[in-house]
This record gives structure tokens, C-alpha cells and sequence, in this order.
């Protein structure tokens, strides 16, 4: 059994545990490495909103009447809320870090508030933009026939595998979001 | 900034730090995941950095916050005992445990103490003052005492030895 005489014992444990500076050096070049994953996955974003914009604009160009316009527009305007709300929310992740515990929990409330308030906005995006393409999809099959070549891999197929994942990704943040929330509303985290 | 201004501040405090983490975590890849997770923090608030506190409290302050978001995310799939005493997981046939498992042991009672109480306790092991802990904390050093002994006492109980 442990002895508990106290502080000084356990000071003297606790500290007992060494890094070897190969090992900071380790941790220092790991933490790079990550920085510079950070900075990729910062574009990915960017991109997919880039991507689906085109998307949208290459479908705006068979829309047939003024409700298909608008509703092309309107998923553009909601693309771009999105995009801008995730870059929001990255921006915040790092927000008051440094700051005592409490202020910092409470910005992480707000941010799983932030980030519920996303994943809404971006299922319903999602949604009328599909709304808006299969139309013309249905359109694309019926003149160019099915099949998986490179046109039809890029404005269907491509989109389509694109939109899947994403929704996979918003419930995951999702539940991930409402996971943290209910456990920064525990006594035990204030 | 600069990458050398980081690495001055990892090899100043990464001991330290790394220690800081077990208070959280238990296993050696959430403790590497952990401490890559307080280092890329440190790295993005240390633009921000004025000299307000010492960059001692600026570091360990982002590693608690860190540390009890990085908990936070997996508490719930791996909940822990909060009130069971701390029992050794590799029983040895002697009775002198070795000072790594003692170690451990405790690392193993301090994170079963709640989120202040073990900021405090694992930065008065670090040897940090009364009043560091207290800025630290943002409260007074009277608070602090509170937490301290509240969480020696839990300390004293979950390790299962009174002998004061």
C-alpha cells in the first residue's frame, strides 16, 4: 500500500518522472508535422465550398424557370454561409485557451452552441441542394444516359459522393458537439 | 511566431507538461495525443501572448483547459469510478512497489479528483506557489488552500493509507 504521508512525498514522486530531451525533441517535431496537417485541412474546407459553388453554377445554367433560379441562389448564398460559419468556428477553437478555466469553458459552451447552430444550417443546406440538383441529374440521365464517365463523375457522382460525406461529418460534429456540451454542464467541470 | 520561440518553450516546460498530462489521461497514446493537442494550443496562442502572467501560468493554464476538453471527449465512452478507492491493476507478490507504479498510482487517484481541485493538486506537485496557482485560477489564495486540502484529503483516502 501507498504510503500518504503527503505533499512532499508526492512532490518528490511525481517528479520523479523524467522526458528525456529526445523525447521533447520527439514531441516538438510531432507537433509540426501536425501543424502542417492543420494548415492543409484548413484549405479542405475552402475547396469542397469552392466545388460545390461550381456545381451549383453548372446546374444554374439548365434551370429552366425562375423558381429553379432562385432556389439556385439560394443554395449558393447558403453554401457560403456555411463555409464562412466553419471558418468562424475554427477560429474560435483556439479562443481564450489561456484564459482561467471558467472563462474558458464558457467559450466552449458557446462554441458546441456555434457548432449545433452549423451542423442545422448545413443539413439544410444540404438538403435544398439536393432539392436543387436531382432535377437536374434526372435531366443529365435522360439526355446523356447513366454511366460513369468523366463529366458524369464530376457533376454527379463526384457531388454526390462529396454531399454524403459531408452529412457524415456535420453528425458526427454534431454528436460530438451535444457529447461536450452535456459534460461542461456537469458540477464537476466548472 | 517564431518556430524557435516554440521549441524554447517545449524544451523549457515539455517535462513538466508531459507529467501535467498524466492528470489527465491514462494510457500512453492519449498522453502523446494529449500533449501534440496542448502543444499546437500553445503554439496558436502564443501569438497572443503579452507577458501578462508568467509564461509558466500562460502554458499550464492552456494545458488544464486542454486537458479537460481532450477528458471531456472521451469520458463518455470510458466513464470512470469517482468514489471507488484506487486499486492496483498489476498486484505485485512483494509489497515494495517500485517508485513507477507508485507513480502511477497516484497519477490514477489524481484524476479521479474534480477538474479545480485537480489543476490545483497537480500544480502544487509541480511546485507551483500558493499565489501561482492562484493567479492561475483566477481566485484567491484562500480558495486555493481549500482546494488543496479538500484534494490532499481525497488523495489521502483513494490511495488508501491514513496514517496521520
Amino acid at each position: 500500500m501507498m504510503s500518504t504521508s503527503g505533499w512532499s512525498e508526492w512532490e518528490e514522486l511525481w517528479r520523479g518522472d523524467r522526458t528525456s530531451p529526445a523525447r521533447l525533441e520527439e514531441f516538438i517535431e510531432r507537433t509540426k508535422r501536425a501543424r502542417r496537417s492543420l494548415m492543409v485541412l484548413r484549405v479542405v474546407p475552402g475547396l469542397l465550398a469552392f466545388v460545390a459553388l461550381g456545381v451549383v453554377a453548372a446546374a444554374l445554367r439548365h434551370a429552366g424557370n425562375a423558381f429553379e433560379i432562385t432556389l439556385g441562389v439560394v443554395v449558393a448564398v447558403g453554401i457560403i454561409a456555411v463555409w464562412l460559419m466553419d471558418v468562424g468556428n475554427q477560429r474560435r477553437w483556439a479562443e481564450k485557451v489561456d484564459a482561467p478555466a471558467e472563462e474558458y469553458l464558457a467559450m466552449r459552451r458557446a462554441l458546441c452552441a456555434r457548432r449545433l447552430r452549423f451542423a442545422s444550417l448545413a443539413m439544410i443546406v444540404t438538403a435544398l441542394d439536393l432539392v436543387f440538383l436531382i432535377p437536374w441529374w434526372i435531366g443529365g440521365f435522360r439526355i446523356h444516359g447513366a454511366g460513369f464517365h468523366v463529366m458524369q463523375l464530376l457533376t454527379l457522382w463526384g457531388p454526390l459522393a462529396l454531399m454524403l460525406a459531408f452529412v457524415a461529418w456535420t453528425v458526427r460534429l454534431r454528436r460530438r458537439a451535444r457529447a461536450e456540451l452535456a459534460r461542461l454542464s456537469l458540477p464537476n467541470a466548472a | 511566431m517564431s518556430d524557435a520561440a516554440f521549441d524554447r518553450i517545449v524544451r523549457t516546460h515539455g517535462e513538466a507538461l508531459s507529467r501535467f498530462a498524466w492528470g489527465y489521461v491514462e494510457s500512453a497514446a492519449d498522453h502523446d495525443d494529449l500533449m501534440q493537442d496542448v502543444l499546437i494550443a500553445i503554439w496558436q496562442a502564443l501569438p497572443r501572448f503579452r507577458g501578462a502572467s508568467s509564461e509558466r501560468t500562460f502554458v499550464f493554464r492552456i494545458a488544464h483547459n486542454r486537458g479537460c476538453s481532450f477528458v471531456g471527449g472521451r469520458r463518455e465512452h470510458d466513464p470512470l469510478p469517482t468514489d471507488a478507492r484506487i486499486a492496483d491493476p498489476h498486484p505485485s507478490p512483494d509489497e515494495a512497489l517500485d517508485a513507477a507504479r507508485r507513480r502511477e498510482q497516484l497519477a490514477r487517484a489524481v484524476r479521479r479528483l474534480p477538474d479545480t481541485q485537480r489543476q490545483a493538486v497537480l500544480l502544487r506537485l509541480e511546485g507551483f506557489s500558493l499565489s501561482e496557482i492562484a493567479a492561475l485560477q483566477a481566485t484567491s489564495e484562500a480558495n486555493v488552500s481549500v482546494r488543496l486540502t479538500r484534494g490532499r484529503d481525497r488523495l489521502r483516502e483513494l490511495l488508501g493509507g491514513i496514517d496521520r
